[in-house]
């Protein structure tokens, strides 16, 4: 059975239907790209999923159960983690405690008012950290991490709950190309070792192509094709909407004085 | 009731509507362009009122009296043009909770200021020439001056809802109310336009307490009641609506006046007299409407609201030299009764930081790691004095349990209150909560059988062996070192650290599993739980209380005290209370006008500051560290 | 390139204490269209805003038309004809077209040798965008990303400006409206305006511009005419979303 299912799935804002009647669906330790144009549905489809916005009508099921509308923390312990476009911490804390936090809502301790942070869920929070390569700098106050390093936090922050699945909405967006690389390769690894599945928004193809298993193109809010690396590539209707031709141009510069 | 007597309450009603619109209107076009929260414009409209009054008076006859009230929106305009161009131009990038400090200070300074040229006195106003009579309606005499009031409202909602639709000034308002960088980029002079939208805004609040001088007196406690009520009108409303403003003003009179209109009823059972409900009903309507619609019957969502959230260091346990400070001051402190024993009044002060110290701790755990603003804490304070106080009154029960019943009491507003409070944030939470203390102020004035109305409650002495002032003392100095460390504590386990995770981020917080309205509602009913302690000590210790106790002046010293002592340390609000009891005591004692001086003193600390002295220290700091 | 019409000069800008722009030197000619050309993230929109007077945190010398812009307000810098389309359209919603181009209105205004500079009315602009003038009582929220978007090139030439600012115009809108972009770009130069335009879409770009900037991390890294840039496929590998 897939882990996430999407069926008919649309939302429409001010008459515009920014998604319209996507269909698709994630199979377990399956590493999705959703890739198209500024525009087309990307971001409206991800806040439906994790719960950010409420879909118009369509059903999203989570391990065959719906959870369209659910609010996002109901969601979240349903078993999806999600990592945002704009990474940021919880600016107050330390690193660790960003973690700890994570834990601690994960365990159901979030109403204890007596017991001290410090000690809580620690040892758990510094493998975590370990796992994504920051262990060194658990204590030192999150705000002033690079911003590579906040994305490993991120990561970190959603993988507490031990997510089915795994929403990241442009993992590498504002990274260098070397970072970029290195922290796909790590999301890859740190997946693939717990059987998670991934979907994932992107604009550099060059993640893309390299290391989803699937690919599915939005353009209008619907889906236009799905399909591997070289079935995504070779697609003209995609490299019309997305990859760009020149064609539209080059014709156009012609009739046109 | 018959029903011909309903029909005139309800005509009666929507004269009372036309005044509350004419300063929510104000309110809500000023919100709306310049997102400055303008908390003196219930002064504006009582100063409106006192204006028109001196016209009237000195001048009199027709022209007094309609060229006067068209004078006084004039003046009063330009009285608010002048705020903006001299104050708030200043402030429009500070921290939303400094304006909204900056523009308290002026209600504070318009009332002595009122007090100084018009002397404490209500003041009544002839009158209207030509519109002296009554007329018949429905069997009854209805004065034709308030049929006038009831349709100068609608005319007013037309002439501006035709201005904004039709001129371009108009346009630019509601362009600006969207986006007023936009319009900036566009070439248009935002400063004119400000300064134009706050004196039109000021001027229909001088207008609205204007046409209020043949009907009510001129008052000097109008602008608060004034403003609170305002706020609940935006509130129910929406913001930035000007049609919402008059629908939700005429509810809100309707309902009043309704409440008034049925009067006594005897249901058999139990007889109720509604005319003592118009406040709970009103809070009622606010209730209802902000479950259905949390932006008001015509508002529309607003968009994340600004905080300029300076960075804050993670919070780290005591180190032991601050336990060891915390222990000198202590001993310190016991040590106090021995030297009372010739500066008597040295314990009566201690007593008064201690509860300052509560209050301020209280109001800065919501404020600082739970980042709700809250302009209306006095209301647990005073529910807290109030509950402790009633009990000793009707049943008599000993101190110990009245102390005790305190804090359950606030903790009770705390919860009904907060539950409607977390749902808003920003300047729309610091507006709901000084609304809830409005009403718990004016529930307490108006349930004179139960409260003693303006009276209060006397006769709330200790018994022995805590009738002596060091004992009291004592008992004080251990309740607030209680009450400080259980906060403390409650900050540095899971709970606090939720409250802090949906403060800095409300959608990673809600994206980890956490119920951020919840976790704040409880944080509220905990703050307004043990501010309650302080309440009930307060009670005692003064031996009577008055409304006083709930006034949103209280509030408002809530809010300079953590703000002086720091908002981003839990250290802060300790100095800050004690800084400001002393203060207050020492020098604000010494001027009958001490409420103009504190508005001073606020405002030259807004002006030196505009960053907050916390941002000002921060900015120093990054210029040595390069960058502009 | 005969006058300069805007020129920029070691220009920074930070938000809050990350800087996002390192000293960028780059100039606009009179009737040029230039094309600032990066990433998302490259700094092509703060660079804008920061001309525009819209960034606080700001150093460096910007001059335009002659006047020196790098500390005036941004009403100041409208007001002295220099035109701003924001990537993200900022229509305003709630008012119609015909009150959106209101908005926008300023008085004709000549270049320094006297030469009247194009002069805007809503007929005028009707004609430019057909697709506007069929609708001039539709609220800015009815619209579509399409609509919104020759809105905001048209609000802004009500300005009847010397220079436009415009940011990413081809983003998220259909291939047709695209087409019509580049079209009324070409025929506003034509018109006689500069244009500093910045763009993701080298299709787009080429289309268009005489000369282009490529942006990455907040710096210049490349340098050029158009022509130069459409042959230089490392440049566009290294730079651009290609």
């Amino acid at each position: 059975m897939s882990v996430l299912e999407l069926r008919k799935l649309s939302k429409a804002f001010g008459g515009v239907r920014a998604v319209n009647e996507v269909d698709f669906a994630i199979q377990p330790g399956e590493f999705l790209a959703m890739i198209g144009p500024n525009g087309a549905g990307k971001s409206t489809c991800f806040n439906m999923i994790n719960g950010q916005l409420p879909p118009d009508s369509g059903e999203i099921l989570l391990d065959g159960q719906n959870i369209a509308g659910l609010a996002p923390r109901a969601i979240w312990r349903r078993g999806v983690g999600r990592t945002f476009q704009v990474a940021a911490t919880f600016s107050s804390m330390t690193v660790i405690e960003n973690v700890q936090m994570a834990l601690l809502s994960h365990s159901g301790q979030t109403y204890k008012l007596w017991r001290p942070v410090a000690a809580m869920h620690r040892a758990r929070a510094l493998d975590l950290l370990g796992q994504v390569g920051m262990q060194d700098a658990a204590d030192r106050p999150s705000r002033e991490l690079a911003y590579g390093d906040v994305k490993r936090i991120e990561l970190a922050i959603a993988l507490a709950n031990e997510p089915k699945l795994l929403l990241m909405d442009e993992p590498t967006a504002g990274m260098g190309a070397r970072e970029r690389n290195g922290l796909i390769e790590l999301v890859k690894r740190l997946v693939v070792e717990r059987g998670i599945s991934v979907l994932f928004t992107e604009h550099s193809m060059d993640v893309v192509f390299a290391y989803a298993d699937r690919i599915i193109v939005l353009a209008r809010g619907r889906v236009i094709a799905d399909g591997n690396a070289g079935d995504i590539r070779d697609n003209a209707k995609v490299q019309e909407v997305y990859f760009g031709t020149g064609k539209t141009f080059a014709e156009q510069h012609g009739v046109t004085p | 009731m018959t029903f011909s007597a309903f029909l005139f309450q309800a005509l009666n009603g929507l004269s009372t509507a036309s005044g509350l619109f004419f300063i929510a209107v104000g309110l809500s076009l000023i919100f709306g362009v310049t997102r400055i929260i303008n908390i003196a414009h219930g002064s504006l409209y009582m100063l409106g009122t006192y204006i028109a009054y001196s016209f009237a008076t000195k001048i009199g006859g027709v022209f007094g009296f309609w060229g006067g009230i068209v004078a006084t929106a004039l003046i009063v305009g330009v009285i608010g043009a002048l705020i903006e161009i001299l104050l708030l131009r200043r402030i429009y990038r500070a921290p939303e909770l400094f304006q909204l400090l900056a523009t308290f200070a002026l209600v504070l300074v318009f009332n002595d200021m009122a007090l100084w040229i018009w002397g404490p006195e209500d003041l009544l106003g002839p009158r209207a020439p030509g519109l002296r009579g009554s007329i018949e309606v429905l069997g009854r005499r209805l004065p034709e001056y308030d049929l006038f009031l009831a349709l100068i409202g609608p005319a007013v909602l037309l002439i501006l809802h035709f201005a904004l639709a039709k001129t371009r000034f108009g346009r630019l308002i509601r362009a600006a109310t969207q986006d007023r960088e936009m319009v900036g980029a566009l070439g248009v002079n935002q400063a004119i336009l400000f300064t134009s939208v706050f004196a039109l805004g000021a001027a229909l609040a001088g207008l609205g307490g204007a046409l209020q001088v043949a009907r009510e007196p001129a008052n000097l406690a109008t602008d608060l009641v004034a403003i609170g009520d305002a706020f609940v009108v935006v509130v129910v409303g929406g913001m930035g609506s000007i049609s919402g403003a008059y629908l939700a003003a005429v509810i809100i009179a309707e309902v009043k006046a309704l409440c008034i209109g049925i009067g006594v009823v005897d249901f058999g059972f139990i007889t109720v007299n509604f005319s003592k409900f118009t406040l709970v009903a009103e809070f009622l309507v606010m209730a209802a409407v902000l479950i259905a619609r949390p932006y008001g019957l015509l508002g529309k969502p607003q968009g994340a609201v600004r905080s300029i959230a300076e960075p804050e260091e993670p919070i780290r346990p005591a180190t032991p030299m601050l336990k060891m400070l915390a222990v000198i001051v202590l001993a310190g402190l016991m040590g106090l009764p021995l030297l009372a024993q010739t500066q008597p009044y040295l314990l009566i002060l201690g007593i008064d930081v201690l509860i300052a110290v509560i209050f301020a701790t209280s109001l800065h755990f919501i404020m600082g790691p739970g980042g709700m603003h809250s302009f209306g804490h006095a209301a647990y304070f005073g529910l807290g004095a109030y509950g402790a106080a009633l009990l000793v009154k009707w049943l008599a029960v000993p101190m110990g349990i009245a102390i005790a019943a305190a804090p359950l009491v606030a903790l009770a507003g705390a919860l009904l209150f907060g539950w409607f409070a977390v749902r808003l944030s920003g300047v729309y939470l610091a507006m709901l909560t000084l609304a809830f203390a409005q009403i718990v102020w004016a529930a307490v004035f108006q349930w004179e059988g139960f409260t003693g109305g303006s009276n209060g409650v006397i006769g709330v002495w200790p018994p022995p062996p805590f009738d002596k002032a060091w004992v009291y003392f004592v008992l004080t100095l251990l309740l607030t070192v209680i009450a400080v460390l259980l906060l403390r504590r409650f900050l540095f386990a899971p709970f606090g650290y939720a409250m802090r995770a949906g403060r800095d981020s409300p959608l990673r917080a809600e994206a980890i599993g956490i119920d951020v309205k919840r976790v704040h509602w409880l944080a509220f009913a905990i703050a307004g739980g043990i501010c309650g302690i302080g309440g009930g000590l307060f009670a005692f210790a003064k031996g009577s209380i008055s409304p006083e106790t709930i006034s949103v002046g209280r509030s408002i010293d809530g809010l300079v005290m953590v703000l002086l002592g720091g908002i981003q340390t839990l250290t802060g609000p300790i100095v800050g209370g004690s800084l400001y009891a002393i203060l207050q005591d020492t020098v604000m004692r010494q001027t009958e006008y001490w409420r103009a001086l504190l508005g001073i003193i606020i405002l030259v600390l807004v002006l030196a500051f505009p960053q907050g002295i916390v941002g000002a220290f921060a900015a120093l700091w990054r210029k040595r560290g390069g960058g502009p | 390139m005969s006058d300069t019409m805007l020129s920029v000069e070691n220009l920074s800008a930070w938000y809050g204490a990350a800087r996002i722009l390192y000293d960028l030197n780059f100039n606009v000619g009179r009737g040029e269209v230039v094309a600032l050309m990066g990433r998302n993230g490259a700094g092509k929109s703060t660079t804008m805003k920061t001309i525009m007077g819209l960034i606080a945190e700001r150093q460096g010398a910007v001059k335009f038309n002659g006047h020196d812009i790098s500390r005036l307000k941004p009403f100041e810098i409208a007001r002295l004809g220099l035109g701003f389309t924001p990537e993200d359209r900022r229509i305003f919603v709630d008012l119609t077209v015909t009150e959106n181009l209101d908005i926008g209105r300023q008085a004709p205004r000549s270049f320094p040798d006297g030469t009247p500079a194009p002069s805007w009315t809503p007929e005028k602009l009707f004609k430019l965008f057909p697709n506007l003038g069929e609708m001039p009582d539709r609220l800015g929220n009815r619209m579509s990303g399409g609509e919104q978007q020759m809105l905001t090139v048209a609000r802004t030439l009500m300005g009847n400006p010397l220079l436009v600012l415009l940011d990413e115009p081809s983003e998220g809108v259909a291939p047709l409206i695209v087409e019509q972009m580049a079209n009324t770009i070409i025929e506003l130069k034509k018109e006689g305006l500069s244009i500093l335009l910045s763009e993701q879409n080298i299709h787009f770009a080429r289309l268009v511009s005489d000369r282009v900037y490529v942006l990455e991390k907040g710096q210049i890294h490349w340098q050029g005419s158009m022509m130069d840039l459409a042959g230089n496929l490392e440049v566009q590998r290294a730079y651009l979303t290609v």
